[in-house]
């Protein structure tokens, strides 16, 4: 049998106490078995080690088709602590299901560029044959020559199947992913919010 | 040529169609296999066929 010992501090004159409440019901609280401080509801916010984050891009000017939906090629993965974005595919395919925060940024651009939109999809890979999660966009007539817009939406993930991948589409001249190493990018990003 | 421009050399009265959200739509995968036809419901104009695509 493994054994308790409650210790004292070597130094400090306060008394700490260990109260039930009132009740008459038997509970046994169960300690972790690692060490570490036990934390309270007076403790700051910490989240536990684990939990799935991501951020990948596209690192490089990519050409696209015009009035085509394109996968952005997210080929760089800056971070990815569960190893679920595969960087072939471009997709994130979370193994914890929960309620994941994605974040999405698609920056193009062309020659006298007219429509212009960006997607974060769930479980497909085209925008109007697939499942949106978000979108955005600007129509004709309010296109700059570098489009760019970010997109966050919160969408459940069932932790064995489900990805999410980010879209783009651009009416234009020569049309093109777009980057400029001082911030201009396109991204995908996510962590898990809440798991179930 | 891309697959956009040949659709529209085929059926020039496609200039100005709604490719984002109509019921015409045109992907690509990043996959290396390029642009294919994802999705074509046009109410008067058919689908081409690879051979007019390609003609």
């Amino acid at each position: 049998m493994s054994k308790v010992a409650i210790k004292g501090a070597d130094t400090g004159t306060g008394i700490f106490t260990l109260e039930s409440p009132a009740t008459n019901t038997d509970r046994t609280l169960v300690l972790p078995d690692e060490a570490g401080t036990v934390l309270t509801s007076g403790t700051p916010t910490v989240l536990p080690k684990g939990v799935p984050a991501f951020r990948a891009e596209l690192q490089t000017s990519t050409s696209i088709s015009t009035g085509t939906w394109t996968l952005v090629p997210l080929s760089t993965s800056v971070f990815d602590t569960s190893s679920c974005f595969d960087t072939s595919t471009y997709k994130y395919t979370p193994n914890v299901a929960g309620y994941y925060c994605f974040i999405g940024n698609v920056r193009v651009g062309a020659g006298s560029p007219a429509q212009y939109y960006s997607a974060i999809n769930k479980n497909s890979t085209g925008f109007n044959t697939g499942s949106v999660i978000t979108a955005a966009g600007s129509s004709v007539g309010a296109v700059t020559t570098a489009p760019q817009t970010s997109m966050s939406t919160i969408v459940y993930m069932n932790g064995t199947t489900d990805y999410v991948c980010l879209l783009g589409y651009l009416e234009g001249t020569s049309p093109f992913f777009d980057y400029n190493p001082i911030g201009f990018c396109n991204f995908l990003s996510g962590f898990l919010v809440r798991a179930t | 040529m891309t697959l956009y421009e040949k659709i529209i050399s085929l059926y020039p009265e496609l200039v100005g169609y709604d490719f984002a959200f109509g019921g015409i739509t045109l992907q690509n995968d990043s996959d290396g296999k390029g642009d294919y036809i994802a999705k074509w419901e046009h109410p008067t104009l058919p689908r081409p066929t690879e051979e007019q695509l390609n003609g």
